[in-house]
């Protein structure tokens, strides 16, 4: 299990570049991220708001699903995040790293919330659809 | 009826990555490494006389070991093991531990391994027995005297409850009544402090947080600055609990395990006569919160 992002870029040309998008389903909104940051990061620092619990891959509240793409899981607790929820699509965004570009299915219980005024004033990284 | 529980004497939590999490526990809450042996870390706050009261084990997952009471006297053991086997639970004997005698190992019906021992090595304090200063010089970070309770989550919180009032003879200090009269979760006590230990609802065997006492306002801020200096991740406070009155932040190991400083400064004494303190389910908000008077939304659903 890869625990950082990986130098040489696995020998993957796509994998060099320097920021990933990543397109948030259903609520239509894609915003970017950089290979250091977690997707979680990637998602709050759109300005968006979205639910998360210890930030230390432990209690499995900011778990997401994959539809497309591929991400570092990093550190996660097997108790919250097994290997079969791995293959399923299933991480954990407060220790997951973008990897390519990804589309991510959200569910109620991540509870996205729309931008607020103040975030989207600042220097943020939401993009039209 | 007497005391026969001196304190909760340890807690031991998993780890991640237990070189990263000891650097933590060391460095930013700052307790006193007794010994790394293998995968697990033994530690305890400086002000705490018997080898370790809390350990760390690196494990694929986070959450609770174990958390073990220590008994006032040797024979208080014993009184507990006839209490086992007159309530029917079982048990094992563990002979011995690292640095600690017999110890009776058995399953809370919370699904928590609890341990009831009485001899540890005593190592003594940080400070002097002859003409101590009040403190030791050289502490880092948080730098808590000691462990003071845990709260754990139970599915269903009242058998729980009960088992450590019947069985360990427990006393309640505070509890969280819904309308139905049913108990939600409460508070429970052996030291005369409100509480050793606590239980509220959620999976069987959770670790929701262990607390580590600080003993001023003064403390209380500077926790908060060391947390806040270190980008440590502060789940809540500092703040006041109507229960107990304690002050309190919450915040997180690297691995996700919620941890508390606890300002029991703050908080009641109590006498064995005390009776139980009741909280109505439509005041959990300043129950657990007093300043802002509503939980947050990690409260009762982000433990490990």
């Amino acid at each position: 299990m890869a625990t950082t992002v990986p130098e040489g870029n696995c020998g993957r040309p796509e994998l060099a570049r320097r920021t990933y998008t990543i397109a948030l389903s259903p609520v239509g909104v894609t915003i970017s991220s950089t290979p250091e940051e977690t997707v979680l990061a990637a998602i709050l620092g759109s300005g968006a708001s979205i639910v998360f619990g210890c930030r230390g891959g432990g209690c499995g509240t900011c778990k997401m699903r994959l539809i497309s793409g591929e991400v570092a899981h990093g550190r996660c607790s097997a108790a919250v995040l097994s290997e079969e929820g791995k293959q399923s699509g299933w991480f954990l965004s407060c220790q997951a790293h973008a990897l390519t570009d990804l589309t991510i299915e959200l569910t109620a219980a991540n509870k996205y919330r729309m931008l607020t005024w103040w975030r989207q004033m600042s220097p943020g990284k939401a993009r039209e659809p | 009826m007497p005391y026969r529980i001196s304190r909760l004497g340890l807690v031991e939590i998993r780890s991640l990555d237990l070189d990263r999490d000891l650097d933590y526990y060391l460095n930013v809450l700052g307790l006193q490494l007794t010994a790394r042996e293998g995968k697990t870390a033994y530690m305890k706050g400086w002000d705490e006389r018997h080898a370790y009261s809390f350990a760390l084990t690196e494990s694929d997952r986070a959450g609770m070991v174990r958390m073990a009471f220590r008994t006032v006297d040797p024979e208080d053991l014993d009184y507990y093991e006839n209490r086992l086997k007159e309530f029917g639970v079982r048990y094992d004997v563990i002979p011995e531990d690292y640095r600690r005698g017999r110890a009776l190992r058995f399953a809370a019906p919370s699904g928590h391994t609890v341990e009831l021992y009485n001899e540890m090595e005593y190592t003594g304090n940080m400070l002097p027995t002859v003409n101590p200063a009040p403190w030791p010089e050289g502490l880092r970070g948080i730098a808590p005297p000691r462990l003071d309770h845990t709260l754990v989550t139970a599915p269903e919180p009242q058998k729980a409850i009960e088992f450590f009032q019947t069985v360990l003879e427990f006393r309640l200090s505070e509890m969280l009544v819904a309308p139905d009269g049913t108990t939600i979760a409460a508070w429970l006590w052996q030291r005369p402090a409100p509480h050793d230990l606590a239980i509220v609802p959620g999976k069987p065997g959770g670790f929701h947080h262990a607390a580590f006492v600080v003993d001023s306002a003064d403390a209380l801020f500077r926790a908060a600055d060391v947390l806040a200096m270190h980008k440590a991740r502060i789940d809540y406070g500092p703040g006041r609990h109507g229960i107990t009155r304690g002050t309190t932040i919450y915040f997180f190991d690297p691995s996700g395990n919620r941890l508390e400083t606890f300002g029991g400064y703050t908080a009641y004494q109590m006498d064995p006569d005390c009776r139980a303190i009741r909280w109505t389910q439509d005041q959990i908000g300043p129950a657990v919160f007093y300043y802002s008077q509503e939980l947050n939304e990690t409260f009762l659903s982000v433990y490990t």
